[in-house]
C-alpha cells in the first residue's frame, strides 16, 4: 500500500536530527582513524561518507515506487541501519586486531582492514538512505527539507566542537547510536506503522545507555602507536586521562621511560625517569615528575641556543620528545602551541611562572607578536609528521617569519631527526637557505650552524652573520660532548664526522653544497626531495621521490621498505580501492548508461555531473587544506570548512536559475569563477592580512571568502537535474556517476596538492566547473535549436519547455 | 637460510655463520610459529615482542667483532635466540630481561638446550649489569631515545656496543658504538631498521 500520508513538522525534526548525527559522526571518525589506525587513514572518513551517500542513492533509484510504498518504515529502517554500522565500527576492533604495515605483505591483514573501514560505512549509507528518501516522498516540500537537513547537518558540525573537549572518543562514539536510537524511538512511537520498530528502538536506546554510563570499551590502538609501546612497559600505568578537541591525553608512568634525544655519548650519568603526555595514540612529550635541574640537559644538543643566547626572551613553538624547560633557565620563555589540555598539564605540575602559555597556532602567533625573541625555537619539528599532513611551520614563509621575530643576532633552532639516507635534513637545509635569502642574507653559509648527534641534527640560524665568539662556544661545546659540526660558518670544520661516523659525509657536503654554493649535492643527498616547501605546498614531511624508489629497494632491500612515504603510498591505495568500491555500490548496480537524445547526449550527462563531483571535492579539500594555516586545529577546521561548504551550497541549490536559455548557463557559472577569484584572492595572496587578525575575525572572514563560493557551486547540480527532464532514464545515472567522482576525488584531491600544490587542485577544479559550463551552454544552444527546428516529440518538447 | 639470507647479504664471518647454522631457531620461537622459524622476517615472541629476523641477528653479531674468550652483555634477551648465538661464539653471555615471563622461559629454553654460558636475568636493562661489568661487547635488541650511559660506562675500552635508536616505535638505525683504547666514544649509522611491536592481547 501506497504511503501517502502528508509531511509532518515531527518528520523534518527526525530528518534534521540525523543529518547532524551523520555529519558529527564523519568529524569524529576522522579523529578515530587517526587515534587508532595511521594519520593518513583519517581522510577515508570522507571517503566512506561519500561512498555512502552514493550508494545509498543507486539502493533508492533501484528500490524506484517501493520508496513510497515502504514509507516510515524505510526511513525507520535507514536510522537503526545507521545505528547497526555505529555500534559494529565500536565493536568490531575489539575483535580484531590490525597491524596496518602488515597489509603491505600480507593479504589476510589488508582484509582485515579493509573490513573494519567498510564496516564504518555502513552509518551512512543508512542516514543517506533516510535523507535521500523523504525528498523522493516530498517532492513539493523540498526547500522545507533541504532547509531541516541543512540546519541538521549545520548542527553536526558544531557537535564534536562542543562535546570533544568534554568526552573521550568511546564516549562520544557510543553516544552518536545512542542519539539516532532516541530519534528512531520518537519517530517509530509518534508514527502508526512503525510503532514496534520504535519499542524495538527503545529498549536497545535503553541498553546503549546503560552500556555507556558503565564505561563504553576502550577504542584499540594500532600496535605501532607510542601508547601502546609505552603500555607494553612491564611496570606501566595510566595515571591520567583528558578528553581534547584535537586530541586525546593519556599520561603514562613508568621507570623505564627515559627521554634524552640528543644526548651526548660522554655523559656518563643515569637519565632520571619521566612520566610521558601521550598525545592521541602517537605523540610523546616528557612530563618531568619534578622540576630539579639533574645536569643531563645541559650535555644535550637542544642546549646549544641557550648556550649561545645566554639572556633575552625565548619563543618555544611546539612540543616534541625534544622539549626541556630545564635548559632554558630562568629566563622569560613564551611556549606556543595549540593544546590547552597540554597546557593544563604542565601547569598542574607546577611549570615555571616565567613560562608564559600561548595556546594558539604557531604562523598566527609569529604574524601578530609584537615582541622579538633572543631564541625561537620550534621543537615542534623533531616529530616527524606524516607525509601527506600540511605543516606550514617547515616552509619558506614560516621559516622567514621565524627569523623576522628574532632580535639582531638572535637565534632560530631546529632540531630534526638524522636517518641514513637523510630524509629531511637536506630538504630542511635548502628551505633555511631560501628563507634566509628571502630575509635579505647575503651569504646565507655566514648564518648558519649544524650540529649533529647520533641520530639528531640541530640547525642554528641567525638573523645575522654569527660572530667569532659565538663560533669558539659551539666548537667548545661540541668537543666537550663529542657533537659533529656539519655546518659551521669560518669553514674550519674539515672533519665534519669525527664522532659520528655516517657512510658519507652527506650533510657536510649538503650544506657546502646548498648554502654556501660549493660543489655538487652528493647521490644520498638527492635520494629524497630536497626543493624548499612553500605555503602553497607546505609539504614537508613528503619527501619520497618517486623515481629513487627502485635504488632505495636495491640498496637496503627489504629495510628500505621503511624509508618510503607510506602515507602517500596509502593514499594511492585507497584511490583503487575507492575507484573499485565506488564503482561497485554506485554505478555497476545501475545498469548500462542509457542512451540519451537531443539535447543531453549520455557522454554530456557523464562530463557534467562527473566534473561537477570533482570540482566541487577538489576544491573544498583546498579549502580545508589552505584553512588549515589560519585555524591549525584539524578538527575546528573540518567542522568549518565542511559546515560551510554544506550549508552554504544547499541554500544556494534552492536559488538555482529556472531559465533555459544560454543566458541562464552564463548566469550559473560565471558567479562560481568570480566567487572562486574572490576566495582565492582571500586565501592566497590575503593571508598575512588574514593570519594577523585575532582568531573571532579570522573565522568570520574565512566564512565570509568561502560561503559565496559554497552557495554558488550549490545551484549548478539541481539545475543540471533540472535539464534531464527531458531524459528521465539519464537521472539516477547523473546521481551515480557525481557520487562515484566523488569519492574518487577526495583522495585526488589530496596527492594533487602534495605533488602539485594547492593552486593546482584549485585550478583543476576550476578546469572542471568551466568543462561544466562550456557542456551547459551546450545543452541550451541546442535546446534552442530543437526547439526553433520543432524536431522533439510533443511529449518530450512540453516537458524542456515546462523546465524553462 | 643461511646462504640466502645471511651470506647473500655480505654477512662473512665465519664464527657468525656457523653459530647460525647451528642454533635451532625453531626451538626458541612458539609452537604456532614454528613452520615460520626460518623465514626472513621478525616473528612475534608473545608480549608484545618479537624474535628478530634471522639477517639482523647475524649482523648485529658480525658487528661486534667478537673472539671466543669475550664477555658480552645483552639488552633485551626475547626469545633467546640471539643470546644463543653469542652463546655459540664467545665464553660469557649476560642477558637482561624487563618482562620476567620472557625471561624465565628463555633461561628455561637455553638450559634445555644445553647452554651453561649464558646468564638470563630479570632486570631492566638500562643500568646494565655493574657488578658482571665490564664487557668486551654490548648487544642491545630494544630501541631507545638515546644510548644509556651506564652501558657505555660498562663497555670495556677497545668494546664494541650495537644498539638500534630511533624514536618511533617501528623505525630505528642500527648504531655501532665503539669505545677506544682512551676511553673516546664514537659512532657510526649503519642502516635503518625496522622494529614491529606484533599484536597483544587486549588489556
Amino acid at each position: 500500500m501506497m504511503d501517502r500520508r502528508k509531511i509532518r513538522y515531527s518528520d523534518y525534526l527526525a530528518l534534521a536530527i540525523l543529518s547532524a548525527v551523520g555529519l558529527a559522526y564523519e568529524v569524529l571518525l576522522l579523529r578515530v582513524f587517526s587515534y587508532s589506525q595511521w594519520t593518513h587513514f583519517a581522510s577515508i572518513a570522507v571517503s566512506l561518507a561519500l561512498l555512502g551517500f552514493g550508494a545509498a542513492g543507486t539502493f533508492l533509484v533501484l528500490l524506484g515506487k517501493r520508496v513510497d510504498r515502504w514509507g516510515d518504515r524505510l526511513f525507520i529502517s535507514g536510522m537503526l541501519t545507521g545505528v547497526v554500522g555505529m555500534l559494529l565500527s565500536v565493536l568490531l576492533p575489539q575483535w580484531v586486531s590490525t597491524r596496518p604495515l602488515f597489509a603491505i605483505w600480507n593479504l589476510a591483514e589488508l582484509q582485515k582492514l579493509l573490513l573494519l573501514d567498510f564496516v564504518a560505512f555502513i552509518p551512512f549509507f543508512g542516514i543517506a538512505l533516510c535523507i535521500g528518501q523523504v525528498f523522493i516522498r516530498w517532492p513539493e516540500s523540498t526547500r522545507k527539507l533541504y532547509c531541516a537537513n541543512l540546519i541538521g547537518s549545520g548542527m553536526g558540525a558544531l557537535l564534536p566542537l562542543c562535546l570533544l573537549p568534554r568526552l573521550f572518543l568511546e564516549q562520544m562514539l557510543f553516544l552518536m547510536p545512542i542519539v539516532l536510537l532516541m530519534n528512531a524511538t520518537t519517530f517509530g512511537l509518534s508514527h502508526s506503522g512503525t510503532r514496534l520498530a520504535g519499542r524495538i528502538s527503545l529498549s536497545i536506546t535503553i541498553l546503549a545507555s546503560i552500556w555507556l554510563a558503565a564505561g563504553p570499551p576502550k577504542i584499540p590502538v594500532s600496535d605501532f602507536k607510542q601508547l601502546s609501546y609505552l603500555l607494553d612497559l612491564p611496570d606501566a600505568e595510566i595515571i591520567e586521562a583528558r578528553p581534547g578537541l584535537s586530541n586525546q591525553y593519556t599520561v603514562v608512568r613508568s621507570n623505564s621511560i627515559r627521554m634524552a634525544p640528543g644526548l651526548s655519548l660522554q655523559w656518563e650519568f643515569p637519565v632520571p625517569a619521566q612520566d610521558a603526555a601521550v598525545i592521541d595514540s602517537d605523540r610523546v612529550i616528557p612530563l618531568p615528575r619534578s622540576w630539579e635541574a639533574f645536569g643531563h640537559e645541559r650535555a644535550m644538543l637542544g642546549y646549544a641556543p641557550f648556550l649561545l643566547r645566554k639572556g633575552g626572551p625565548v619563543a618555544v613553538i611546539g612540543a616534541s620528545e625534544w622539549l626541556s624547560f630545564g635548559q632554558m633557565g630562568n629566563r622569560p620563555v613564551e611556549w606556543v602551541q595549540d593544546s590547552s589540555e597540554l597546557a593544563q598539564l604542565f601547569t598542574d605540575r607546577g611549570l615555571a611562572k616565567h613560562v608564559h602559555q600561548h595556546v594558539g597556532g604557531a604562523r598566527s602567533f609569529l604574524r601578530s607578536t609584537q615582541e622579538t625573541y633572543a631564541v625561537i625555537y620550534l621543537v615542534d619539528c623533531f616529530g616527524a609528521k606524516d607525509s601527506t599532513s600540511e605543516d606550514y611551520l617547515l616552509t619558506t614563509c614560516g621559516i622567514t617569519a621565524a627569523i623576522k621575530n628574532l632580535r639582531p643576532g638572535g637565534v632560530l633552532a631546529i632540531p630534526i631527526s638524522m636517518e641514513y639516507p637523510p630524509k629531511h635534513a637536506i630538504r630542511l637545509i635548502t628551505t633555511l637557505d631560501a628563507a634566509l635569502k628571502n630575509s635579505g642574507a647575503r651569504n646565507p653559509a655566514r648564518q648558519v650552524i649544524i650540529l649533529r648527534s647520533l641520530t639528531e641534527v640541530l640547525c642554528l640560524v641567525s638573523n645575522q652573520p654569527f660572530q667569532q665568539t659565538d663560533l669558539d662556544t659551539i666548537r667548545s661545546f661540541s668537543e666537550k660532548w663529542s657533537f659533529d659540526l656539519a655546518a659551521f660558518p669560518d669553514g674550519s670544520n674539515e672533519h665534519p664526522d669525527t664522532y659520528h661516523h655516517l657512510p658519507d659525509s652527506v650533510l657536510y657536503l649538503s650544506a657546502k653544497s646548498i648554502l654556501a654554493d660549493e660543489g655538487e649535492l652528493p647521490e644520498s643527498g638527492q635520494w629524497y626531495r630536497t626543493p624548499p616547501a612553500t605555503d602553497n605546498q607546505p609539504y614537508f614531511w613528503r619527501s619520497m621521490r618517486w623515481k629513487s624508489v627502485p635504488s632505495l629497494l636495491t640498496t637496503f632491500g627489504k629495510q628500505g621498505l621503511i624509508w618510503l612515504d607510506w602515507g602517500i603510498l596509502a593514499t594511492v591505495i585507497k584511490a583503487v580501492v575507492a575507484t573499485v568500491l565506488a564503482a561497485s555500490l554506485i554505478i555497476l548496480p545501475l545498469g548500462r548508461l542509457p542512451r540519451g537524445g537531443a539535447p543531453v547526449s549520455r557522454g554530456s550527462v557523464f562530463w557534467y555531473f562527473g566534473a561537477l563531483g570533482m570540482g566541487f571535492l577538489l576544491l573544498e579539500m583546498a579549502v580545508f587544506q589552505r584553512c588549515l594555516l589560519f585555524l591549525t586545529n584539524p578538527v575546528s577546521t573540518a567542522s568549518l570548512v565542511i559546515g560551510t561548504f554544506l550549508v552554504g551550497a544547499g541554500v544556494g541549490s534552492l536559488s538555482t536559475p529556472q531559465a533555459n536559455s544560454s543566458k541562464a548557463a552564463k548566469r550559473l557559472f560565471l558567479p562560481i569563477f568570480l566567487a572562486s577569484a574572490f576566495a582565492f584572492l582571500v586565501l592566497f595572496p590575503g593571508k598575512d592580512h588574514l593570519l594577523a587578525f585575532p582568531p573571532l575575525l579570522r573565522i568570520t572572514n574565512l566564512i565570509i571568502s568561502i560561503l559565496p563560493l559554497a552557495w554558488f557551486l550549490g545551484r549548478a547540480f539541481p539545475w543540471g537535474l533540472r535539464k534531464l527532464d527531458c531524459q528521465r532514464p539519464l537521472i539516477p545515472w547523473a546521481w551515480g556517476v557525481n557520487g562515484f567522482i566523488s569519492v574518487l576525488a577526495a583522495p585526488c584531491a589530496t596527492l594533487l596538492s602534495i605533488h602539485f600544490g594547492q593552486p593546482v587542485s584549485w585550478i583543476g577544479a576550476m578546469t572542471c566547473y568551466l568543462l561544466a559550463a562550456s557542456i551547459a551552454l551546450r545543452w541550451n544552444a541546442n535546446s534552442g535549436t530543437i526547439s526553433a527546428r520543432g524536431t522533439s516529440g510533443p511529449g518530450q518538447r512540453r516537458n524542456c519547455l515546462r523546465s524553462r | 637460510m643461511v646462504r640466502w639470507q645471511i651470506e647473500k647479504r655480505g654477512v662473512r664471518d665465519k664464527a657468525v655463520i656457523k653459530a647460525m647454522r647451528t642454533v635451532p631457531r625453531h626451538e626458541l620461537v612458539p609452537p604456532s610459529e614454528e613452520d615460520e622459524a626460518y623465514s626472513d622476517h621478525p616473528l612475534p615472541i608473545g608480549h608484545g615482542q618479537t624474535i628478530s629476523q634471522p639477517y639482523i641477528v647475524a649482523l648485529m653479531t658480525e658487528l661486534l667483532e667478537l673472539e671466543p674468550d669475550d664477555v658480552v652483555l645483552e639488552i633485551g634477551t626475547g626469545s633467546g635466540y640471539q643470546a644463543a648465538i653469542l652463546g655459540q661464539i664467545v665464553s660469557e653471555v649476560v642477558s637482561l630481561e624487563i618482562i620476567g615471563k620472557l625471561a624465565n622461559k628463555a633461561r628455561r629454553d637455553l638450559e634445555r638446550l644445553g647452554y651453561k654460558n649464558i646468564k638470563v636475568k630479570h632486570r631492566d636493562g638500562y643500568g646494565g649489569d655493574p657488578k658482571e661489568a665490564p664487557f668486551d661487547a654490548i648487544v642491545v635488541t630494544a630501541a631507545a631515545t638515546h644510548i644509556p650511559p651506564p652501558l657505555l660506562k660498562q663497555l670495556k675500552p677497545g668494546g664494541i656496543m650495537v644498539i638500534p635508536v630511533g624514536g618511533k616505535a617501528w623505525t630505528q638505525n642500527l648504531i655501532l658504538v665503539k669505545k677506544d683504547e682512551e676511553g673516546t666514544i664514537t659512532s657510526e649509522n649503519i642502516l635503518p631498521v625496522r622494529f614491529v611491536p606484533l599484536t597483544r592481547k587486549r588489556r
